[in-house]
């Protein structure tokens, strides 16, 4: 709560020195929010209140050569009640005669997707929960240096240093960073990329459904290759694969291994409908072939196969609607978000959000769940957001 | 006999100095297309989107290379950082917040910038408009002070966005002073002016236009060139090193 109140005060006395040589701005949304939740009781029953996020940006300006960024991000409230202040992004790139130099903190996207993207090697884009009223799904950043070296020029090759999570101390040891390296080229009229992440510490618990009997592991050090593709049909496709190989010698290797291994692939068009709108439509999927085909209660989460369409209409030059889903077809149950968005003024949209989930209570989206974690679950079923987004 | 070949000569000799001197409909298309093409320029400038809610402002810096390469870097609030990338059949996007690279071929050139009346097409330039268009010349008209060329220009194919435009070009300089925007059914849906022109580096070069929509009242984009140089040495080189910078 400490370091909180210091990083705020000391982003308010830096302001007036900031000034001169950055451009600032505010992106913020506020929502009338409406949502069927749980008591402490767990008892179900409708909820209403102001819900939000902001974010302040300092962005450099002036030097042709190097860009910086510092982005605070404000979310409120989250489940615990109270604002929560992150800081987002923090980096400096310096642009030298022959490579790029990135170091700080920042997002860095390898693969192709919107929602499921198995080339995310470093974030990781597999998860059926995410928020899909968002204009960017995955936004998760990590403090990293990058060094871009130009192959030509729709080729580069990118060398990646990523820091530990922090400690008590205030850094991680060594052997838990990460590091990786891609090849981003063109081949006729395909894109191929291609690269491999090693991660010296991941504190995910694998369920290795694989074998006979269902064990949940922590596995420190990981080897994570990637490729990823991308062309056009008509419509434009993308398709990746990713695989994660535990660093270490022991026979459930293969198990993780085949757990782990996924595709994810879409479509992407976009044609006019009539005059002066345009309608587009998104597909993706993403397949883990070893996981549970078959639907099996409290599997949820670990099922073979999910799929993501959107529809979007845009309707003239401001207004905007669409219809996103997440459906998992093993347990026949998905997470259905329309949304409407109207650029009225400069810097200024309303916006509308309706999220329904549908499945019963052990599928993967259920809309009264059978088990509720009050420490991480806000919403039961459903969500009606309106309000307003402002740039400034 | 020899009359008959004295009028046929007579007849020859009137008509060559008209076939030499006539100029086709595609002849003023490619011109004016070609006016429009440097070998390289270097500009800035914003896009006024104005309808009855009031006026939203965007602005760019742009670069271009010849007929396909062109690279849009917004600068304005709400879009600043977002760059297009443009070459002959490939569209690649980039958004800061995402440092994200993303490649669009096909359909997508053609589609509304930032919910302007322009394409993205339309602003990074590429357009090959004689293998789109069936060009007839109607007439010529005169359109503030300028003697023009008036072109009727019906789609050969589906892939463009007006089936049906009418186009008013200078007679001297290959300017688009006007043109109409139809449905196939003659129906006018939007319309162009050019509001100034200015010679640069030995062209005329539009540096204010307007695109009025004409099937909503009080709509309108006004896209202004605040300054151009063109021709002359670039330091980008239409690079996804450009792109991502």
């Amino acid at each position: 709560m400490v370091k909180r109140i210091l990083t705020v005060l000391l982003l308010i006395t830096a302001v007036p020195f900031l000034i001169a040589e950055n451009s600032i701005s505010v992106d913020m949304e506020l929502y009338n929010t409406v949502i069927k939740t749980r008591d402490d009781s767990f008892n179900p029953y409708w909820a209403y209140g102001i819900t939000g996020k902001g974010a302040v940006s300092f962005k450099s300006s002036g030097n042709r050569n190097v860009r910086a960024d510092l982005v605070t991000d404000i979310t409120f409230p989250d489940s615990s009640g109270i604002p929560v202040l992150i800081l987002q992004k923090a980096y400096v790139k310096s642009k030298f005669p022959n490579f790029r130099l990135t170091v700080g903190k920042t997002r860095l996207g390898w693969g192709d997707g919107f929602v499921f993207n198995s080339g995310d090697v470093i974030f990781g884009s597999t998860s059926p929960y995410v928020n899909l009223t968002g204009s960017e799904l995955r936004t998760e950043t990590t403090w990293l240096s990058t060094v871009n070296y130009p192959l030509g020029r729709f080729s580069f090759i990118e060398g990646l240093v990523t820091a530990p999570d922090l400690s008590a101390s205030g850094m991680g040891g060594i052997g838990d960073s990460g590091a990786g390296l891609r090849l981003y080229t063109k081949v006729g009229g395909v894109k191929i990329e291609t690269g491999y992440y090693f991660n010296g510490k991941d504190n995910t618990s694998y369920d290795i459904t694989y074998t006979e009997t269902t064990e949940y592991l922590t596995i420190n050090a990981l080897h994570r290759p990637y490729i990823s593709l991308q062309g056009n049909i008509g419509p434009d496709w993308y398709l990746n694969s990713s695989v994660t190989i535990p660093a270490l010698n022991s026979s459930i290797i293969e198990s993780i291994a085949k757990d782990t291994f996924n595709i994810s692939f879409g479509l992407f068009h976009i044609m006019e409908t009539g005059y002066n709108n345009s309608l587009s439509f998104r597909l993706e999927s993403i397949i883990l072939p070893y996981l549970i085909w078959d639907e099996d209660k409290g599997a949820a989460g670990s099922y073979a196969m999910l799929i993501y369409p959107e529809i979007s209409l845009v309707l003239g030059p401001t207004i905007n609607l669409s219809v996103r889903s997440i459906i998992s077809p093993i347990d026949y149950s998905a997470q259905i978000t329309t949304g409407f968005s109207w650029n009225v003024f400069e810097g200024y949209c309303l916006l509308g959000y309706t999220t329904i989930n549908v499945g019963d209570g052990n599928d993967t989206f259920s809309w009264n769940k059978s088990i509720w974690n009050s420490g991480t679950d806000m919403i039961d079923g459903i969500s009606l957001m309106v309000g307003v987004s402002v740039i400034y | 006999m020899k009359n008959k070949t004295i009028s046929i000569l007579l007849l020859l000799f009137l008509l060559i100095p008209v076939a030499a001197f006539t100029i086709t409909g595609e002849e003023i298309i490619r011109k004016a297309d070609d006016m429009q093409v440097f070998d390289t320029s270097e500009a800035s400038g914003e896009m006024r989107i104005k309808d009855r809610f009031g006026i939203k402002v965007s602005t760019f810096n742009a670069w271009s290379r010849g007929k396909y390469e062109s690279l849009l870097e917004f600068t304005s609030l709400a879009e600043r950082g977002q760059k297009i990338l443009r070459t002959e059949d490939e569209l690649y996007l980039f958004y800061p917040d995402a440092e994200e690279l993303i490649r669009m071929q096909g359909s997508m050139l053609r589609q509304s910038m930032l919910g302007s009346d322009i394409s993205y097409e339309d602003m990074t330039g590429g357009k090959d408009r004689i293998s789109q268009y069936d060009v007839v010349l109607e007439g010529e008209e005169n359109i503030n002070g300028n003697d023009c060329y008036v072109l009727i220009m019906t789609a050969k194919v589906r892939t463009v966005p007006y089936p049906k435009e009418k186009v008013w070009i200078d007679k001297k300089t290959f300017i688009i002073w006007k043109a109409e925007y139809y449905t196939k059914s003659d129906r006018l849906l939007k319309e162009m002016e050019t509001l100034r022109v200015e010679e640069i580096g030995g062209r005329m070069i539009a540096m204010e236009s307007r695109i009025s929509d004409k099937m909503k009242t009080d709509t309108e984009t006004i896209m202004i060139i605040n300054k151009i140089r063109i021709n002359t040495p670039l330091d980008v080189d239409f690079s996804l090193d450009d792109l991502s910078w």
